[in-house]
């Protein structure tokens, strides 16, 4: 159990593509569209589709867009511990205070493979696979309120 | 009035406990150790294997004798030191090794037996043929171990955490604390852990945990810290879990671990009242108990005067200080030099007398106490588990911290800053009274008679006497034990060698290490996106990997192969419905596209029409199947390729590999969508009606692909069949699929049909023949053994093909896949053999019942079984003690023309 506050919701990420590039730099996007680069030649799209056609347009024969958010879960934390509650069964360094907003970590909780991005000092979104999120939504739920233990 | 007691003054006991049923008093702050002895009891346990009395000899971990069962039902913990256990009010603990109790033990009839219970007693006497082994086990595990574990289930949660800093100090003593302090001066991010529960001082701007162990040393820096939330048997705030294993990983680390005082040789050095004597000062300086009030010093360096001070100051008499040494230090208290014990004599809590030879003469104290000081050992166990190197010092009789294989470093005591001593080589005229290693009753005359009777390896005396075993790993006995080894060798002590320090430095639960693990799975659970759809049903849910999937919806109080045939039986004759979300799919997209998928396929892919799919299967670079799937070019430069469930992550690194390190040239895109789509399959005759109503368009061919949509959500439609009947998968968004499901679930039931889960997928491919990796696909089979080999490209160019030019991978002798028929159940992973004890020639990959008419099917793996289809074999399983005749045909039970599938 953590000894700061935070709190956590989790919902179905949606709207989220994967743009892969060739060799290009990522196109200027729309207002409301965040880019969050995962890879060095992958970026998510956040909130794209409105875009439609002009994104395909913008890409052109430079990149790939695929869509993913169907398969995603989206939990956003909100509170001073949510660095430390992403240390629970974790493995990368969320408390260094240079992982801020704009940045983007791949890496592992309790075995469950995320992505984490920080949005704020005191907030942050973790994208995991849908089939996954009863099992985080679980461990956070014990970390957070202390409530339950091994069933 | 002789024995331990507390020292008059200071603040009242109010905290409660309890040790083998009798109620005391302890202090806040004490150990369990210091408050029994503040209650005069010196008689906490009995040995291991003479079950001889035992009280405290120190004051730290490292205590071998003073092992406890703290705690009630699954919080029972047993062989806790009771040095390192912290009382709190309700505090239960028990004492070990002894029936019906401490004070009268049957058990310690083995004393009595000690000539016959030597070194290598179990060796010499447990031996003979197989049988005897399961008549000497009851009394070997009768014997074997200390405290009894708990049989009902842990109630407590732990926790796992992952931390980085750039200095990790462990030790909260004085060099360690000037070790943080440093590194933060140096603006360094620091932690500080500390197994007692406080420090020396204060480290301002350090992260500190106390009671926490350094457990482990790994590689680069990466450290186990086990910290204890409670006291082993106490409950848990509310919410809090009850240890905590932390994952550091640090840029730096600094030892500063101190050292451990070694006791000395004599016969009648393990009984109570016999103590180190850094930890009798630590009983009166900490805890405010004196263990004694007639005090013998036995000492070998100048340290063990401060506890004649220490002892004097408290109130009590030293009687004398006995050194081993020419010459002793100037005190105020009677000191003999050249003087070393000799043995002792006890009563029930503490010592009665101490006899000593001074030069050449005996001379016995009347004394309850004795504090031994034979020197210091540095705790080099984590910078030797960090791959340290250790170098001998002559001064201290002891090893310290050598070269660091990582960047570790010693500081303080653990550094070798402790008394130099001056060596004793006195006869011990018995030897076997002589205890070196108290945990598990290892004397002098055991070492002695391992060297007699060949054991010249370190690590071979140590297996044959148990010596540095169990709880304490030889804490306070190995260096004592290599100076017995070296003598009767006639080698020096670093010539002796010494053994491995591994993991962990101190005992450490398994709810520690099972952190939230715990459970029936203990690992992570998938869910697929439509569970709670299935679970209206009241599936039976089948673990598969992480996965968890519906094996079969039984109606009523229908058995699992009931409801299984029930439901393949209705997709022969109407239609059902299976999830079948948990497939890999990949999109490749690009102008290279279909370059990547014939490097990857080895099928054919390039001349696939947009709006066609094919059945494809890979190759690992040896050339055997790695998995199978299908392949489906959606548009010019989009195709999607599915594979199967289990090799899903397999296949993305599969892929991951192919394009970034054999084709990074080529402009391709490769996305795992496993699960932004939730797959549904329909199959059956009525399938093409249920799909043509639903979507109200012409539902493509046999490997077509059309868009459409159900229930208002567009939906990517595959003409595959996996189950021979006329069949389409449906591809849905995951977090919009519900619906689908829904409207194909009631348009399926309304024809007749059922969703089906597992057992029916697995009775309808059987019988059609498909193969399943894992099954026939099983990491050693090529496509030639699975008859796949006419699909291969023939221009090559895919992983594995030349893996597979190689001749003997076509032989016609390898194990092939062949159809099974018998008129009984056939079991699955069988041996085929032709008669009982003939060689075994294949193996039963899969097994079902006939969904149509009757029998037993199965596919198998045969050698030579293409060329053998009529041949009669036995299908045996001796170890479930099942076998079945079966009649080897061809891989296809249904429909070999595959008619049903195609419009």
């Amino acid at each position: 159990m953590i000894d700061a506050p935070v709190a956590f919701t989790m919902a179905p990420a949606g709207d989220v593509i994967a743009l892969d590039l060739w060799d290009a730099a990522p196109p200027e996007t729309a207002s409301g569209t965040r880019m969050l680069q995962v890879e060095p030649r992958r970026w998510w799209l956040i909130g794209a589709s409105a875009q439609g056609g002009t994104l395909a347009a913008l890409v052109g024969d430079t990149g790939a867009l695929t869509p993913i958010g169907g398969g995603l879960t989206r939990a956003i934390l909100t509170g001073a511990g949510w660095r430390q509650l992403l240390t629970i069964s974790g493995c990368f360094d969320v408390e260094d205070p240079r992982f801020g907003v704009g940045r983007i970590a791949a890496t592992t909780l309790h075995h469950v493979p995320v992505w984490i991005a920080p949005t704020g000092d005191e907030t942050c979104e973790v994208y995991l696979a849908n089939s996954y999120a009863a099992t985080l939504n679980d461990l956070w739920s014990r970390s957070v309120t202390g409530q339950g233990g091994p069933s | 009035m002789s024995g331990p007691s507390r020292i008059p003054g200071g603040a009242e006991p109010t905290l409660r406990f309890r040790f083998d049923g009798v109620e005391y008093r302890a202090r806040a702050g004490d150990t369990l150790a210091a408050a029994l002895l503040a209650n005069g009891v010196g008689r906490v346990a009995r040995s291991f294997k003479y079950h001889r009395p035992r009280g405290v000899m120190a004051a730290g971990v490292e205590e071998p004798n003073a092992l406890v069962t703290v705690g009630e039902g699954g919080r029972t913990e047993p062989n806790t030191r009771a040095t390192d256990l912290y009382v709190y009010d309700g505090l239960i603990a028990v004492s070990q090794n002894r029936w019906p109790n401490l004070g009268f033990d049957l058990g310690a009839i083995n004393g009595l037996a000690a000539p016959f219970l030597a070194a290598g007693f179990y060796y010499k006497t447990f031996f003979g043929p197989p049988s005897r082994w399961m008549l000497y086990e009851k009394f070997i595990r009768r014997a074997a171990g200390m405290g009894k574990a708990p049989t009902e289930a842990d109630p407590d949660a732990y926790e796992h955490r992952a931390a980085f800093c750039d200095v990790l100090v462990v030790g909260g003593g004085m060099a360690g604390i000037a070790a943080a302090r440093d590194a933060h001066a140096a603006g360094e991010r620091v932690w500080l852990v500390e197994q007692q529960d406080r420090l020396c001082g204060v480290a301002e701007g350090v992260r500190v945990l106390t009671r926490t162990t350094a457990s482990g040393l790994w590689d680069h820096g990466f450290a186990t810290l086990v910290e204890r939330l409670v006291e082993p048997g106490q409950t848990p705030a509310p919410g809090q879990p009850a240890q905590r294993l932390w994952h550091v990983r640090a840029k730096r680390i600094v030892l500063a671990t101190g050292a451990i005082e070694r006791p000395l040789t004599f016969a009648g050095n393990d009984r109570p009242g016999v103590m180190l004597s850094q930890a009798v000062r630590r009983y009166i300086d900490r805890f405010r108990v004196l263990p004694g009030k007639r005090v013998v010093i036995a000492t070998n360096n100048d340290d063990a005067y401060a506890t004649a001070d220490a002892v004097a100051a408290a109130g009590g008499e030293v009687v004398a200080i006995l050194d081993s040494r020419a010459s002793g230090r100037a005190t105020r208290f009677p000191v003999f030099t050249d003087a070393v014990p000799l043995s002792t004599k006890g009563r029930t809590h503490h010592l009665a007398s101490v006899e000593a030879r001074i030069g050449g003469t005996a001379h016995r104290f009347e004394a309850d106490l004795l504090a031994v000081s034979g020197g210091f050992t540095p705790v080099v166990h984590l910078h030797s588990q960090a791959g340290g190197k250790l170098d001998w010092r002559e001064d201290l009789q002891a090893f310290v911290p050598g070269a660091s294989a990582q960047a570790v470093s010693s500081v303080g005591a653990a550094a070798g800053a402790v008394p130099a001593i001056t060596a004793s080589a006195a006869d011990l005229p018995d030897p076997k009274h002589s205890f070196i290693d108290f945990q598990n009753d290892v004397t002098v005359a055991d070492i002695d008679l391992a060297w007699a009777e060949g054991y010249r390896s370190v690590e071979h005396l140590k297996r044959y006497t148990t010596l540095g075993m169990a709880t304490d790993q030889g804490k306070t006995s190995n260096m004592a034990a290599l100076a017995r080894l070296a003598s009767v060798a006639g080698v020096t002590i670093p010539q002796a060698g010494l053994t491995t320090f591994r993991p962990p430095f101190t005992p450490l639960t398994l709810g520690t290490l099972a952190g939230g693990d715990a459970g029936g799975h203990a690992a992570p659970a998938r869910r697929l996106a439509l569970y709670d759809r299935h679970q209206r049903r009241s599936p039976l849910w089948q673990p598969l990997g992480l996965w968890h999937r519906p094996r079969a919806y039984p109606i009523g109080d229908e058995t699992l192969h009931a409801a299984a045939l029930r439901e393949a039986r209705a997709v022969r004759t109407a239609a059902g419905i299976v999830d079948v979300s948990t497939l890999a799919k990949f999109a490749v997209t690009g102008p290279d596209a279909a370059a990547f998928l014939e490097i990857v396929c080895a099928t054919g892919v390039a001349k696939l029409a947009v709006g066609r799919g094919r059945y494809t299967f890979m190759l690992r670079e040896d050339g055997m199947v790695m998995d199978d799937g299908t392949v489906w070019r959606i548009a010019e430069t989009r195709y999607l390729l599915t594979s199967s469930t289990g090799g899903a992550d397999r296949m993305e690194a599969h892929l991951s590999y192919a394009h970034r390190i054999l084709a990074p040239h080529l402009k391709v895109s490769v996305v795992a969508q496993q699960e932004h789509f939730v797959g549904i399959a329909l199959a059956g005759p009525l399938s093409r009606d249920i799909l043509a109503a639903l979507t109200g368009i012409d539902p493509p061919a046999h490997m077509g692909v059309a868009q459409a949509a159900i229930a208002g959500v567009a939906v990517l439609i595959l003409a595959a069949s996996y189950s021979g009947e006329r069949a389409f998968e449906i591809y849905a968004e995951g977090h919009l699929a519900g619906p689908v499901w829904d409207a194909l679930e009631a348009a399926t039931r309304a024809a007749g049909g059922y969703p089906y889960g597992l057992e029916a997928l697995e009775f309808l491919r059987i019988e059609k023949g498909h193969i399943v990796v894992g099954a026939e696909a099983d990491g050693r089979t090529t496509p030639h053994d699975l008859s796949l080999d006419r699909m291969l490209r023939k221009a090559g160019g895919y992983i594995g093909a030349s893996g597979l030019t190689r001749p003997a991978l076509a032989a016609e002798d390898r194990a092939q896949l062949i159809g099974l028929t018998s008129d009984t159940p056939i079991p699955e992973g069988a041996m085929l053999i032709a008669a009982d004890g003939a060689p075994v020639e294949g193996h039963v990959t899969s097994a079902a019942a006939r969904v149509t008419g009757s029998g037993a099917i199965a596919l198998g793996l045969l050698a030579g079984g293409r060329a053998r289809s009529g041949a009669v074999l036995l299908a045996s399983s001796p170890t479930r003690g099942k076998s079945a005749r079966v009649t080897v045909t061809v891989p296809v039970f249904y429909d070999l023309e595959g008619a049903r599938y195609r419009d």
